[in-house]
């Protein structure tokens, strides 16, 4: 038995948190979005009366709870910390690697073979058509820091495996694909705490992809590299939100040019969003986010190189701090999400004559993404399962 | 509900303490009835009226008998007893077992169609509940409860009625009617729901994450397969103990004195100690009201031995509607009925540790059929823990991300954790500020960290809840 100021004391805490927790779930005003977290917050359930007879009212009234539960940014970085003070390497999707790197966790049984060999001869579908009507056809899915700096990983992380992918994406499109294993492999190509490369990561890519089609790359030195934020904290640091987590440095290589940039019929500033620079994902200074449809028009001297060529990229995220160094090198580029797209690319090519075609995905993305197969819609042959 | 929820914690719990404050004490009992009744089917809905039914049936039957016990008329008073038992298991039968009876019953070659009814939350527990005061009531063990109020609190109080302490009338029957709540009752009640939701939140949960991957991984390495076998068993105990710790302390709260459910069962020195210090409540229902009625050990050898079979036939059945369940009901009566007849003794003089170890691995293997309730799951999960690949990567990774956790899961099943902290606190008697300081910041530093993994973790599942 304990002595009456000590019970005192339990009981006044107790309660104090108890009914502190209701009040403030109760009568704090709520947020819709979770910036730590990177996702919509749950909105309250509907309370009829199909919804409480079979249970789900209640299931969604406690998910609106533990959404909305005061300081729940705080505790979640609790929960976090808890977890890997006990051992865990893994949490939310992520492994925590060494140097301060976090890694997307991608395992085997969350990758569907199916989708992978659908994307891949949807791609290889695209190339055909697109070659056959005299475009340059390339494709680029860069593989994730989780391949390139595996050395990183805690031992025994288990993940899918990305080499047969990319191994397997060669074969079927063969000088089509662009091989950038060997391209990144430094540390300063991959955030640590995003799943993204570096802006140093796709300059290498770039010079890579000059190298392929043939082009002049724009050197280093011609841009002006600058530090837009040393504390980015990136979609992996959203997964398990720890204070002991490090920060980004996000750098850009900008150079003096006139752009004219159009995304989904609204014409934009240029191709960084300043406002992203304020929130929680820097990342989204490039381009301020995705689009359905996206062009970009450069002022090029009627001699260059590539004043007469009109770029079409077909991506996602990854590709949106790869763009700006495409821009001295073609008039036009148009790049399609095809998150958002729902049209023909044949047609789109046609319509918009365009000349040279590029695919960048991110490796990750790539593998599990749905969307891929629509590249193959809307060309003469149909997609052949048995090929 | 769940209590290891935010619904319960801040929204519930906060409520009903306040309304039972508030409340005068002779409608108390009336509160706490109609508050548990929304407990149960906030969770259960419809099923609720089964709950209602049940109380209701025994509340006219313990009238009944008692009635024609007073009367003299042992025959009637005997009459209204086996309509109770038979009734309490006709509606245990028909919710839980049904669809067994009639899934086995087509493997002879019939077609009838499953009934495809949901397992109503508790059903084993209340059931248990009401029929041990109709049985105590033709005893003459405890008064007939004229108020309905006052028996249905009893039937349906939400700290025990999902899933337990089963607690008979004659616990409580003191208490339905006068009980206080001190300052210090209530702290302690706080203790240990803390306590308990601690281990459920914290260590129960995290257990079974690992016991999850390691059934779920079909070419799981033979390493894994123990190790795995290794954190269900801890799961369970951490689940199950903590669940009845919470209830404990609800009812401390409330002001009831449940019977306790643990006593540290990892630690036995033999099967038959471990049934004496886990889930205490059930095996005394049992001794109670099958194992002495048969006759007990009074009857001979050949009949103790039947009586045993029966008891522990029925205990595995009890804990779910599979043949792996039987098996482990079997399991337990061959070595208890071994230790008993055969090498008791012997046991008796050997080394601690070994018995130790004896128990340990013996209750392990139970649990690994307590858990695989598909035979051809159980076959292929006992084959992984003797055949095939020893360990890889993957396994050690497990391993090592799990170390610090098997350590205090370890630690939480002996009684070290309180012999030091009491021992502590003795130390530091005369610092009385030290000690409340210490004390309920640790209680307030693991009540925050449940909620915090409650407001993460969407895997929270409670085992015990299909009974």
């Amino acid at each position: 038995m304990m002595k009456k100021t000590d019970g005192l004391v339990t009981v006044v805490w107790f309660l104090g948190v108890l009914y502190a927790g209701a009040a403030l779930l109760l009568l704090l005003p709520k947020q819709a979005y979770s910036e730590q977290e990177r996702r919509y917050l749950a909105e309250v359930p509907e309370a009829s009366g199909e919804r409480i007879l079979d249970g789900t009212y209640m299931t969604e009234l406690e998910t609106w709870l533990t959404d909305h539960f005061p300081m729940r940014d705080a505790l979640v970085g609790v929960h976090g910390m808890y977890s890997y003070v006990l051992g865990r390497r893994d949490l939310g999707g992520m492994y925590f690697c060494d140097d301060g790197y976090r890694m997307t966790k991608l395992t085997a049984a969350e990758v569907s073979q199916a989708q992978v060999t659908t994307n891949a001869l949807a791609l290889r579908k695209l190339g055909e058509c697109m070659t056959e009507l005299g475009r340059s056809y390339h494709v680029m899915i860069v593989p994730s820091s989780s391949l390139q700096l595996a050395e990183k990983l805690p031992y025994g992380a288990e993940l899918y495996d990305q080499d047969a992918v990319l191994n397997h994406l060669k074969e079927m499109l063969g000088e089509r694909a662009i091989d950038l294993r060997d391209v990144l492999t430094e540390d300063a190509h991959y955030y640590k705490t995003d799943h993204h490369w570096t802006t140093e990561g796709a300059y290498e890519a770039y010079l890579a992809y000059c190298e392929v089609v043939g082009r002049t790359p724009t050197r280093k030195d011609c841009y002006t590299e600058l530090a837009v934020t040393e504390h980015f904290r990136g979609t992996l640091y959203a997964k398990a939100p720890i204070a002991l987590c490090e920060y980004d440095t996000v750098t850009v290589y900008k150079k003096d040019e006139t752009l004219t940039v159009v995304a989904d019929g609204k014409a934009l500033p240029g191709l960084y969003d300043e406002t992203a620079l304020a929130g929680e994902d820097a990342y989204r200074y490039f381009l301020g986010g995705n689009y359905g449809t996206l062009t970009i028009q450069s002022e090029l001297d009627a001699t260059a190189e590539g004043a007469q060529r009109c770029l079409l990229v077909i991506k996602d995220s990854y590709a949106n701090c790869f763009l700006p160094f495409l821009t001295g090198d073609y008039a036009e580029i148009h790049v399609l999400d095809m998150r958002y797209y729902n049209g023909f690319i044949k047609e789109y090519a046609g319509k918009n004559r365009i000349t040279d075609v590029l695919v960048l995905y991110g490796a990750d993305g790539y593998v599990v993404d749905e969307n891929v197969p629509k590249l193959a819609l809307g060309l003469t042959a149909q997609i052949d399962e048995n090929e | 509900m769940v209590f290891s929820s935010i619904t319960f914690l801040f929204l519930f719990l906060p409520a009903v303490l306040l309304l039972y404050l508030l409340c005068p004490a002779r409608l108390r009992n009336g509160l706490l009835l109609v508050v548990s009744l929304f407990f149960y089917a906030w969770g259960e809905r419809w099923y609720v009226g089964i709950l209602l039914f049940s109380t209701v049936f025994d509340y006219m039957n313990g009238i009944a008998i008692g009635h024609f016990r007073e009367k003299g008329r042992e025959g009637a008073a005997k009459a209204v007893l086996a309509v109770s038992v038979v009734g309490n298991l006709a509606i245990l039968c028909l919710f839980k077992y049904s669809d067994f009876f009639i899934t086995n019953i087509n493997r002879v070659g019939l077609n009838l169609p499953t009934l495809g009814l949901a397992l109503p939350i508790g059903i084993s527990f209340y059931t248990f509940q009401t029929m041990s005061y109709t049985i105590d009531v033709y005893r003459g063990a405890v008064g007939v409860q004229r108020n309905i109020v006052a028996f249905g609190t009893y039937v349906t109080m939400f700290p025990q009625l999902i899933a337990g302490p089963i607690v008979r009338y004659q616990s409580v029957e003191a208490e339905m009617l006068h009980r206080r709540v001190t300052v210090e009752e209530f702290a302690c009640g706080v203790q240990r729901f803390v306590l308990g939701l601690g281990k459920k939140v914290l260590l129960a949960n995290a257990a079974g994450a690992v016991w999850e991957l390691a059934q779920g991984d079909t070419k799981r390495t033979v390493v894994l397969a123990w190790f795995g076998a290794v954190m269900y068993a801890f799961q369970i105990y951490f689940d199950f103990s903590g669940y009845s710790d919470m209830a404990i302390g609800l009812g401390r709260m409330f002001g009831f004195h449940f019977p306790e459910n643990f006593n540290y069962p990892y630690l036995s020195k033999s099967i038959t100690e471990f049934w004496r210090r886990w889930h205490m409540t059930l095996g005394t229902w049992f001794r109670e009201y099958l194992y002495i009625p048969l006759g007990g050990n009074r009857c001979g050898k050949a009949k103790q031995l039947r009586n045993f079979l029966v008891v522990w036939a029925l205990t595995g059945l009890w804990h779910g509607a599979e043949w792996n369940f039987l098996l482990w009901g079997l399991y337990f009566f061959l070595l208890l009925a071994l230790e008993k007849f055969c090498y008791g003794r012997i046991l008796e003089r050997a080394p601690e540790g070994l018995r130790r170890l004896y128990a340990l691995v013996l209750v392990l293997i139970g649990w690994v059929l307590f858990a695989n309730e598909s035979l051809s799951g159980l076959r292929d999960y006992f084959g992984s823990m003797f055949v095939g690949t020893a360990t890889d990567a993957q396994t050690i990774y497990i391993l090592y991300t799990n170390a610090v956790l098997l350590l205090v899961l370890i630690l939480g099943s002996t009684g070290l954790p309180k012999r030091v902290a009491t021992a502590l606190m003795g130390r530091l008697e005369r610092h009385v500020l030290v000690t409340t300081l210490v004390r309920n910041a640790c209680l307030m530093g693991i009540l925050l960290l449940c909620v915090a993994c409650l407001l993460r973790e969407s895997y929270n599942p409670f085992l015990y809840f299909r009974f």
